[in-house]
């Protein structure tokens, strides 16, 4: 548990490799058609144009990269900034990565051939982000409901696909995952932002007024509290939105993740946990030599540590244990570089564990 | 909605009633969530294009919704067939490119 979701472009070719592999698997083994089965069955009846729209399709991605986990536990699903990343010749669709799916799986894509086809912009996204309440930021500001996330940005990218994108099967094109990866981050952003995990209302009472513990269309045991913190409940978090590791986090081979403002992060890579600049300065690292971990986890007394799974041996750690409960390795406070463990209020553990200095172990 | 009939593009759009297929082919499945989700619903149209039945849905805001083009959501079910008809021209087009191109 406790993986990162990051954007494709940050995935090696290895984990893209594994990623893709993965895919195919569950393509045989029919699990990427029954969830795409599931989300047609469900498409009209109110997994879209209700307040279940961004939890409905979380725990369906939860869901769906469980199923991943169980072929290759390193695996998460990426996530596909369709407005900073709006070409058919991006990396995305390259034949190593999704393109292939395009023949292999008869997908039929059509880039660009809905009428008036477009990508969500940068601003747009911005402005969304802005919105004070959780009606406003999934639905909109207007009465049509056409200005907020699930039409406006959402939506584009399905028909700028085209092909089984654009239908109600669209979870059997991988490009689904990925966009609404995005998606839910989007919502993980501005939930960090407006009021924390509660700023969640029902739908307009006109319509299927479903609220924070109405059960979710397929999955009835789950509402949307259930996925509200998906971090502590749901065990994974993004590279841009979640900026500490918790306990049972983990980090695999070109995994990172970035401090608050975004001007550092940890970033995991040949055997090695390093604190950086975000324009790659080296601030700390675990160990000068390169090592054969593959695995970082932060455990749960507080200890930090590398693992060598294929050899199941520990290669690195902390010695940090007895932490206060809620610790969590974090980058900054206040806005100023502070790299180590500290409980919930910023107390450092005894005896503290904070980087750097020293800039090695 | 009333039945009606007309050529877009070459194409024909038409639609009549469709004697309650939706209710029956929910029931037939025993879906009881399903016959919950889809209370209140407006009595159904049948839509065809090119005496083709194209099936679709209704939102819960009322907007409609093509299977087969999913997420371009109107108010009107004849609007958005033309819209569909114009989605599925320009795509078999781009496919007819990318083929003589090469594009995976």
């Amino acid at each position: 548990m406790g993986r990162v979701r990051k954007n494709y472009k940050g995935m090696s070719d290895v984990q893209k490799k594994n990623f893709v592999s993965a895919l195919y698997v569950l393509k045989n083994k029919g699990v990427v058609d029954n969830f795409a089965q599931i989300h047609a069955k469900w498409f009209t009846l109110g997994i879209h144009r209700t307040s279940h729209f961004l939890p409905w399709h979380r725990e369906m991605l939860y869901r769906f990269e469980l199923e991943l986990q169980k072929v290759d536990s390193s695996v998460s699903i990426p996530y596909w900034d369709s407005t900073a990343d709006n070409s058919p010749s991006s990396p995305l669709w390259d034949k190593n990565f999704l393109g292939q799916f395009n023949t292999d799986w008869n997908l039929g894509r059509a880039f660009g051939a809905a009428p008036g086809s477009h990508l969500p912009t940068l601003q747009q996204v911005q402005n969304n982000h802005q919105r004070p309440t959780y009606n406003t930021f999934w639905y909109g500001t207007d009465q049509q409901g056409l200005d907020g996330l699930e039409v406006s940005i959402h939506n584009p990218p399905h028909q700028w696909v085209g092909g089984v994108m654009a239908t109600d099967y669209s979870p059997l094109d991988p490009a689904f995952y990925l966009h609404h990866c995005w998606i839910d981050m989007l919502w993980a952003s501005w939930q960090g932002s407006h009021g924390g995990p509660q700023n969640f209302v029902a739908s307009p009472s006109t319509w299927r007024n479903w609220g924070l513990y109405d059960p979710l269309l397929e999955w009835s045991d789950r509402t949307p509290a259930n996925v509200i913190n998906y971090h502590r409940d749901l065990g994974y978090r993004y590279d841009i939105v979640d900026h500490a590791m918790w306990a049972g986090d983990v980090l695999y081979p070109s995994d990172y993740q970035f401090s608050p403002s975004g001007k550092y992060m940890l970033m995991f890579k040949n055997g090695i946990l390093g604190f950086q600049t975000s324009d790659q300065k080296l601030l700390w690292q675990s160990t000068q030599a390169t090592t054969t971990g593959n695995r970082c986890i932060l455990e749960s007394d507080g200890n930090l540590a590398i693992y060598d799974d294929t050899n199941n041996k520990k290669v690195w750690e902390s010695n940090t244990h007895n932490a206060p409960p809620q610790f969590g390795l974090q980058m900054e406070q206040h806005w100023e570089v502070k790299f180590g463990i500290y409980g919930p209020s910023g107390e450092p553990l005894k005896p503290p564990w904070s980087r750097p200095p020293p800039n090695t172990g | 909605m009333e039945p009606q009939r007309q050529e877009y593009k070459g194409h024909s759009i038409e639609l009549r009633a469709s004697e309650g297929r939706e209710e029956e082919e929910v029931r037939a499945r025993g879906g009881r969530e399903e016959l919950r989700a889809t209370e209140g619903r407006e009595e159904e149209l049948e839509l065809l294009i090119d005496n083709q039945p194209v099936r679709y849905g209704q939102l819960p805001d009322g907007r409609y919704a093509l299977e087969e083009y999913a997420y371009d959501w109107q108010e009107n079910l004849t609007d958005l067939a033309r819209r569909f008809i114009d989605y599925r021209e320009k795509a078999e087009q781009i496919r007819r490119e990318d083929e003589s191109g090469g594009r995976e």
